[in-house]
């Protein structure tokens, strides 16, 4: 994919979405426990029941009160009054470049978050920050507003410019019950943004960082042994770097000690932290994400 | 073997190959690439040595660049050049019987002729062939051919071809020898000798198959002598007669002859128009001299009918049936079938029938003439084996009345050009041909650089395929 191309995602992600809301409706995951049935962003509890009425979405249909008394009744939940996701989608050039797995991985976790808020009647925003600017999309809500929501992510702007730090201040919004933030972000910043991580968890009761460091191997095009001269898409600066084995060690203990310390942060803001490899997929990250156990 | 180019000034374009592949290397290495991660690079990079910014090169390199290397070559036109080596050098030696004369050290021209011609060669190979026709015809045909001559002689070749070599075998021997000695029974036995001028006094000598002296005579000048000993003298003697020259010379071969008793040629007239088949066959009797006409000292073979001599002839008359006569004729069992004999009417006297097809007489003798009653062509008799037998049979008949000759034994050398050996003017130089090489073969390898860097870039493409693909 050129950069200039704009982004779509897979023809089967709809349904990978599906099967996904499906999986954690039914209690699944990785913890693969069912305590808390129904689960998902801004929608977690069972409350009660109400008459049907159109639009409602027929998945939230209760058969079982159909059987029994022949009225169409539909499930409500305990946090759907005002349930909000804020997606938190880093367009810094650290995640780019556009196409690459590593944005294609951030926007599929993007959509999917917003996707089971949506699902769950809640509402759904795509804050992207990166390159000087912080943007949001307008706001979105209930089941119809899917294809509105897949559409604005796969319109977010192509990864650009650098992580600064009035983006990263910028992050933060006000509080609101039902908040849930999902920050998408490889956190590739010197330091790291602990004043961005108080800003989202003040506002927010549900916290997740996504920290995907999924980026392609720099040192693949080169033949082995050759040298390398690596290039900071957002600052200019240099590096050389070989490909030889010692140096992929090196790389990898030096995503690890980011992971760690990405993790360390966020959990002293009380951010659930799901780090993304290269191999990961979108459904696995929400389903650790989204697991009752954690 | 040796590699040669046509056009070596593409060779230059070998050295570009190589820089070619040192720019493309380097500035691959020099190539900036964006890692979206480069803080992690940055980190790591902080814990390792510098990396070391140079070009590698790998077997992979090379194998990109020798398909051109091949063009390369191809293009300079390679050519496997076998190196040019001399032929074997013919040396062609004098069969006459001179070069058997021998010199002060015992050896023959021929021996001294052939040591000479390998010490001019040295270490050129020769092959020594003895001519058996024209010594100079040969040895400008084979020159012309192409392969370098050396002619051993002992005579002067002055209008032989300065390339082709020459060994002049002479010394400074005189020589006398026997150049006639043949018998006749009305004139006698006539001997001659000829010899080199200042050769000596010789001493002829003939003697009977006993030993016993016939004629002797001391020839103070044996240049030229001539001697006719009467028939009686030796047809008394018994075979062979042996005509000796004395003292032993340096050419030995002409020094003595010996007479045998062989029988004389047995000539056989045969007519004008006679079927082809007959002279055939007489042809391959040997000892037959064949007359064409009327030869009343031969013996004559006629085919019927003949008028003459006292023979009729009746109207033809087919006859079937087996051939027979008064001697066995082998090769004619068989059915023979005749279209048309000649029976006999009436046989004068002293006729013998030598063989008969059923009661007609088909071949009769008189005296010294044979008539053949049937003519073998038109008969079909021509063409199985029992015609040649026949006649074969026939002239053995004949030969018993053929008296005998003295003929010299086989091997005996009776030449006036042999036996003078004495060289005339000053020896030639001797000389080798010059060093003749060979035409170099050359092959061609241009087609074969050409077809292995197509080879060459079809798997590297195929290579580049499959990795891409994986």
């Amino acid at each position: 994919l050129s950069p200039d191309a704009p982004f779509a995602f897979a023809p089967d992600f709809r349904n990978r979405l599906n099967q996904l809301a499906e999986t954690l409706l039914r209690g699944g995951g990785s913890g693969g426990e069912s305590g808390r049935q129904g689960r998902a962003p801004g929608n977690v509890e069972f409350k009660d029941h109400r008459p049907y009425v159109a639009g409602d979405d027929v998945r939230f249909l209760d058969w079982n009160v159909f059987l029994r008394s022949g009225a169409l009744a539909v499930k409500t939940h305990s946090q759907d009054e005002a349930p909000q996701a804020l997606v938190a989608l880093d367009r810094s050039a650290s995640m780019g470049p556009a196409g690459s797995r590593q944005d294609r991985l951030a926007r599929e976790i993007a959509a999917a978050f917003g996707f089971l808020a949506l699902r769950a009647g809640g509402e759904a925003v795509l804050r992207c920050s990166g390159g000087g600017s912080t943007r949001d999309t307008p706001a979105l809500r209930g089941p119809r507003a899917v294809d509105a929501w897949l559409a604005a992510v796969e319109g977010a702007p192509a990864p650009a410019g650098a992580d600064e730090p009035s983006d990263l201040d910028r992050l933060a919004a006000p509080s609101r019950p039902g908040r849930v933030v999902a920050w998408i972000s490889d956190f590739l910043v010197e330091p790291l943004p602990a004043a961005a991580f108080a800003g989202l968890s003040r506002g927010a009761s549900e916290r997740y960082a996504f920290v995907t460091c999924a980026h392609e191997d720099a040192l693949a095009p080169a033949r082995a042994g050759d040298a390398v001269v690596l290039r900071d898409p957002e600052r200019g600066g240099h590096v050389a770097a070989q490909h030889a084995p010692a140096w992929k060690a090196a790389f990898q203990d030096a995503r690890a000690e980011h992971v760690a310390a990405v993790t360390a942060l966020a959990t002293r803001h009380r951010f659930v932290t799901v780090p993304a490899s290269p191999e990961s997929r979108f459904e696995e990250c929400l389903q650790r994400a989204l697991r009752p156990e954690r | 073997m040796s590699l040669a180019f046509l056009q070596p000034w593409w060779l230059a374009l070998l050295a570009v190959w190589p820089l070619f592949l040192l720019v493309a290397r380097s500035r691959e290495q020099r190539r900036e690439q964006d890692a979206p991660d480069f803080l992690l690079w940055k980190r790591a990079a902080a814990k390792l040595p510098p990396a070391a910014v140079r070009a590698r090169f790998s077997w992979r390199d090379l194998a990109w660049i020798a398909p051109l290397f091949l063009l390369t070559i191809g293009l300079a036109g390679p050519e496997m050049r076998r190196s040019a080596s001399e032929p074997a050098v013919l040396i062609l030696v004098d069969p006459s019987p001179s070069m058997e004369t021998r010199g002060p050290g015992g050896e023959t021209r021929r021996d001294r002729g052939i040591a000479e011609a390998r010490r001019l060669l040295g270490s050129r190979s020769g092959t020594v062939e003895a001519v058996a026709g024209g010594l100079g015809e040969t040895a400008v045909v084979s020159d012309g051919a192409g392969i370098p001559v050396l002619v051993v002689t002992d005579r002067a070749m002055p209008d032989l071809p300065a390339r082709i070599g020459l060994v002049q075998a002479t010394d400074d021997a005189r020589n006398a020898g026997i150049v006639a000695a043949g018998f006749d029974p009305a004139a006698g036995l006539l001997v001659r000798v000829e010899a080199d001028p200042g050769t000596g006094p010789r001493t002829l000598t003939v003697r009977g198959g006993d030993g016993r002296e016939i004629a002797k005579d001391t020839l103070a000048d044996p240049t030229r002598f001539r001697r006719v000993i009467p028939a009686e003298l030796v047809e008394a003697a018994p075979t062979p007669i042996v005509v000796e020259l004395d003292p032993r010379d340096a050419l030995a071969l002409d020094d003595r002859v010996s007479l045998v008793a062989r029988r004389s040629p047995l000539r056989v007239a045969i007519q004008d128009g006679a079927p082809p088949s007959i002279e055939r066959a007489l042809r391959a009797c040997p000892g037959v001299e064949i007359v064409h006409g009327d030869d009343p000292a031969a013996f004559r073979l006629f085919v019927a009918p003949v008028a003459a001599g006292g023979f009729e002839t009746g109207s033809p008359a087919a006859r079937h049936g087996g051939l027979s006569g008064p001697r066995p004729f082998e090769g004619l069992d068989g059915p023979v079938t005749w279209k048309a004999v000649f029976p006999l009417v009436r046989q004068p006297p002293g006729a013998q029938v030598l063989l008969s097809a059923g009661d007609a007489p088909l071949l009769v003798r008189h005296e010294r003439a044979f008539v053949l009653l049937a003519n073998p062509d038109e008969e079909g008799w021509a063409s199985v084996p029992s015609f040649p037998l026949t006649i074969a049979r026939l002239v053995e008949s004949a030969a018993k009345d053929a008296g005998t000759v003295l003929a010299p034994a086989e091997g005996a050398v009776l030449s006036p050009a042999a036996t003078h050996v004495m060289r005339e003017g000053p020896a030639q130089p001797s000389r080798a041909p010059p060093v003749r090489a060979s035409r170099p073969a050359v092959i061609p390898l241009a087609a074969w650089c050409f077809a292995l860097a197509a080879a060459m870039m079809f798997a590297l493409a195929a290579w580049s395929a499959r990795r891409a693909m994986s």
